[in-house]
């Protein structure tokens, strides 16, 4: 495969007749903001999918008029965030807009609402957009959901009865500045919430995933003795919320304040027992201080054992190495990289550190634009059934 | 990295998911794809007798399907899967009492352990037990649900059956039958069709559950007797199922268009064994089948709705057969009362004024008695003769000439009556019946026609059957009702003699009782009375020949 680097800065590269092109804008007007990052994405040219995050600060339907209005309503997703990423680093209050274009790429997306009311459903609807028959060898399902509307690994199965292990899932779920109130979608002009939008994308090159967290298990094991879903009732016949506050010993608000519990529960993860090395690991988004329960971002069964998990700025950094590397194996020299990066990582690296976090995937990126947001949740599916992580960094490599 | 504990905690945690589910059917497809999740396989199926009956991650992919049957049944390890490529196989006995056979791909070279491998034969073992165990509890829903559905039947049949016995209005009760329909078989529609009373070849619509448009409830009030699945059921007296109604022969349009009805079923309706309707219920959900239980049910409701309708026709017999009593004890009393006045009176002039009045006068009062007297008696005969038809049969040899002239003769008649034709032959029969009958039948013929007309009597004759006729000028009114003339009381409307109406009433009753009958015939200008009766008729000449 040969490659060509073309436009200014770092902010755009392109392969042959491909390209793809990150642009920022922190501006206080949203349809301004929107639409100078979209025309600094696009400097000039029509292209096949925009990916639009953005800091939910901002009148959202604003934001996506100046972008849709600038690009000539090209096939648009995205969504609201726990912060930014791009080239130059992580931000809280902006929008970053990749886009990506030429023949070597081909693009359908599509949106279902209501999510929260059958989580497979949504699943399956999005699906639909996948087909397996398309021109280009090389093809990803881009999926952005709403963290709070349930077990994402409902969607995750719904998405895998349309497609099977054909195609790779990547992708996020929503975040809100860590408020955990609303999260939103985009999809073209519409600003939904409670849903899910995903963009079927194929491509003449090589698309690679990484996907790593860097935690690690701590103490002994525990019994989920009674769970429903996300919901964790008991852990080794207690109330969970009582079990981990024990462990733990947190500050004092942490006990009854929500802000302060999710906060802190940011970086205490739980981690499930997992044929692979690396346990899979559970975010818990809040506590119920009434019921003494736990509420997870997915799935923790009932009947398995679980950890406290910890990690520290070293681990986590190894993590985004070896998910840089994991998505750039067999891909050159990429056109773009975006990253899919949980809002726990954040708390565990500071803001110092995850300045140094998006360095590093800048430097993996070897001069093609990076793109990216916090998540509450994080999707990828290269092997197996399974595909929805917390507390993890799922890298998309576009080659 | 696998390990004892791994395994433990993994079966429980599969345990706890598969049993979870509310059913069968959900529990197998959970069952898998934990399975999978577990491995980290990308492919799980359920496979049996040669076929995969449930996968995930196989999405049309014929060749991949192929490719896997065929490993499982040469016991390999190692398949090739289309979009997947190398992949290990593990399987393991799905302890379901079916023969099925737990099946996982994982692509790429990472091969199943001994522990592994174990898991997968727990997650089976596991997995049959809940599905059997879901099966057992599905059977027992099953028949839960049946008793529930029959008590809800009993319990409706109960109501409707209540309603009769409290002589609801029949109205009332069909209503009553067709929301029982719409509630039991859960369809959209239930209606009743009766048969027109007044034209056979009409079906009207007697009952509607209240989901069926009022617009269309207008439209499809009469229709033919052939038409719909209820004219079907009429026709073929057996209950019918139109499973794909638009498609039917008989199918009604109007029905189709406003209301998409997909499948309907209808069931006879019967009052003392003659079908009178049909019970219908139907609806708009595509692909829907009729149980056995379900057309019991409607056959159920149908009974009813029969108990319903003969209930309702005897009590309406009844109330006629009352009213009928009470007028003709009315008609009765006023014709036996007006008489005996008029007799009374003139006997008390006599009694209380002997001495004063003049023989004349007392002689005119004598005859009015005596007249009142014979009307009385004649009123009283012919009602008992009419009552007791049946036991007048005192048979005697009869020559049919003579007999015409005879009767021709009683009847003093101040008209001119022509015998055209008797012919000369001899039958055993009840004289005075027939000399009451064609009594009346020519003075019905002197009352109803022109003073200077003629009337006309004749007889035809056959080896088995004698027909004597009266015919007389005149005509009857266009729209009226000729069995009207033989009802008690009924007087035609050209009627000038004083009689009570209930001549032709006895007449026909009498020739009932000798299993004949009494037609009435209209020509140019002429109306023709013709009785007509059973009789072994001879020839006058044979009888003298053999002495």
């Amino acid at each position: 495969m040969t490659s060509t680097q073309v436009g200014h800065n770092e902010t755009e590269v392109a392969h042959s007749d491909r390209w793809v092109g990150v642009g920022r804008s922190s501006g206080q007007d949203a349809y301004a903001a929107g639409s100078a990052a979209a025309k600094e994405a696009l400097a000039g040219r029509s292209a096949s999918l925009l990916l639009v995050f953005a800091s939910d600060h901002y009148d959202l339907e604003a934001v996506l008029a100046g972008i849709n209005d600038s690009s000539g309503d090209a096939p648009l997703i995205g969504c609201s965030t726990a912060g930014e990423i791009a080239t130059d680093g992580p931000e809280d209050t902006s929008i970053v807009v990749t886009a990506m274009g030429g023949h070597g790429f081909s693009v359908k997306t599509a949106a279902a609402h209501g999510a929260s009311k059958d989580l497979r459903l949504s699943g399956t609807t999005v699906a639909q957009c996948f087909e397996s028959s398309d021109e280009h060898p090389h093809q990803v399902l881009l999926l952005l959901t709403d963290g709070l509307a349930g077990d994402q690994a409902e969607i995750m199965r719904g998405i895998y009865e349309v497609t099977g292990a054909s195609v790779p899932l990547v992708g996020g779920c929503a975040g809100d500045d860590l408020k955990m109130k609303a999260t939103h979608q985009f999809h073209g002009r519409e600003v939904m919430t409670d849903a899910v939008v995903a963009s079927a994308l194929s491509s003449k090159a090589p698309l690679g995933i990484g996907v790593r967290h860097g935690w690690r298990a701590v103490g002994e094991p525990m019994l989920v003795t009674k769970s429903e879903g996300n919901h964790v009732f008991s852990l080794d016949n207690r109330p969970a919320l009582d079990v981990y506050l024990e462990r733990l010993a947190p500050p004092p608000d942490v006990h009854h304040d929500p802000e302060a519990f999710t906060r802190f529960a940011m970086t205490h993860p739980l981690g499930l027992d997992r044929r692979s090395a690396e346990a899979q690991v559970r975010f818990i988004g809040e506590a119920n201080f009434e019921e003494r329960s736990l509420i997870c971002i997915a799935e923790v069964p009932r009947s398995g054992m679980v950890w406290l998990m910890e990690g520290d700025a070293e681990s986590v950094l190894e993590a985004t190495d070896a998910a840089c590397h994991d998505a750039l194996l067999g891909i050159e020299r990429p056109l773009g990289v975006v990253a899919f990066d949980c809002i726990a990582r954040r708390g565990v690296l500071g803001d110092l550190g995850i300045k140094s976090e998006v360095d590093r995937i800048a430097m993996h990126a070897n001069g093609a634009p990076v793109a990216g947001f916090y998540t509450y949740g994080e999707i990828a599916r290269t092997k197996g059934v399974t595909g929805f992580h917390n507390q993890t960094l799922v890298v998309l490599a576009i080659g | 990295m696998t390990s004892g504990s791994w395994i433990s905690h993994q079966v429980s945690e599969f345990l706890a998911r598969v049993t979870s589910y509310p059913d069968g059917a959900s529990a197998l497809r959970g069952g898998i794809e934990h399975a999978a999740e577990a491995l980290e396989a990308e492919v799980a199926a359920v496979v049996r007798d040669s076929s995969i009956v449930l996968s995930i991650g196989l999405i049309d992919m014929m060749q991949a399907e192929t490719a896997l049957l065929k490993a499982i049944e040469s016991d390999e390890h190692l398949v090739t899967l289309e979009m997947l490529g190398r992949c290990h196989l593990a399987v393991a006995d799905l302890e379901d009492g079916l023969g099925s056979r737990l099946v996982v791909a994982r692509a790429g070279d990472d091969a199943f352990e001994r522990d592994e491998q174990n898991l997968l034969d727990n997650m089976g073992r596991t997995l049959g037990l809940v599905l059997r165990m879901l099966r057992t509890l599905d059977g027992e829903r099953a028949a839960l649900r049946k008793l529930e559905e029959r008590q809800l039947l009993l319990e409706r049949l109960a109501r409707i059956q209540g309603s009769i016995s409290h002589r609801a209005p029949l109205q009332e009760v069909l209503d009553s039958i067709t929301e029982g329909v719409h509630e039991l078989m859960r369809d959209e529609f239930a209606v009743i069709r009766l048969i027109d009373p007044e034209d056979a070849r009409f079906l009207l619509l007697a009952s509607a559950s209240t989901e069926l448009p009022e617009a269309l409830v207008k439209d499809i009030k009469r229709i033919g007797i052939h038409e719909g699945v209820a004219g079907r059921s009429i026709q073929e007296h057996r209950l019918c199922i139109f499973e794909d109604y638009p498609g039917s022969a008989g199918a009604i349009p109007e029905l189709v268009s406003a209301t998409d009805l997909r499948t309907a079923m209808a069931v006879p309706l019967y009052v003392d064994g003659a079908i009178v309707g049909s019970l219908v219920t139907g609806t708009k959900k595509v692909g829907r089948s009729y149980s056995e239980a379900e057309q019991e049910m409607l056959k159920a409701l149908a009974e009813s709705a029969s108990i319903a309708l003969t209930d309702a026709q005897t009590v309406e017999s009844m109330r006629e057969a009352r009213r009928t009593k009470d007028a003709f004890l009315t008609m009765v009393s006023h014709e036996l009362k007006t008489p005996l006045t008029v007799m009374l009176g003139a006997l008390h002039t006599l009694h209380n004024r002997l001495a004063e009045l003049p023989d004349s006068m007392k002689e005119d009062l004598l005859d009015s008695a005596l007249r009142r007297g014979e009307d009385l008696q004649r009123l009283i005969d012919m009602l008992l003769l009419g009552a007791r038809a049946d036991l007048i049969g005192a048979r005697e040899k009869i020559v049919l000439p003579a007999f015409i002239a005879e009767a021709v003769r009683r009847s003093e008649a101040v008209r001119a009556i022509t015998i055209s034709a008797s012919p000369d032959v001899i039958f055993w029969g009840d004289a005075v019946a027939l000399h009451q009958i064609l009594g009346t039948l020519l003075e019905n013929a002197t009352t109803h026609s022109p003073e200077d007309s003629e009337i006309q009597v004749g007889a035809d004759v056959t080896e088995s059957e004698i027909s004597v006729f009266i015919r007389n000028r005149g005509a009857l009114p266009e729209d009226i009702d000729t069995e009207a003339l033989f009802a008690p009381f009924e007087r035609g409307p050209e009627a000038n003699s004083s009689g009570m109406g209930l001549g032709l009433y006895v007449a026909r009753a009498l020739a009932g009782s000798m299993e004949g009958a009494i037609e009435v015939a209209t020509g140019d200008d002429t109306v023709e009375f013709i009785l007509t009766f059973p009789a072994k008729v001879e020839s006058v000449k044979d009888l003298s020949s053999t002495g």
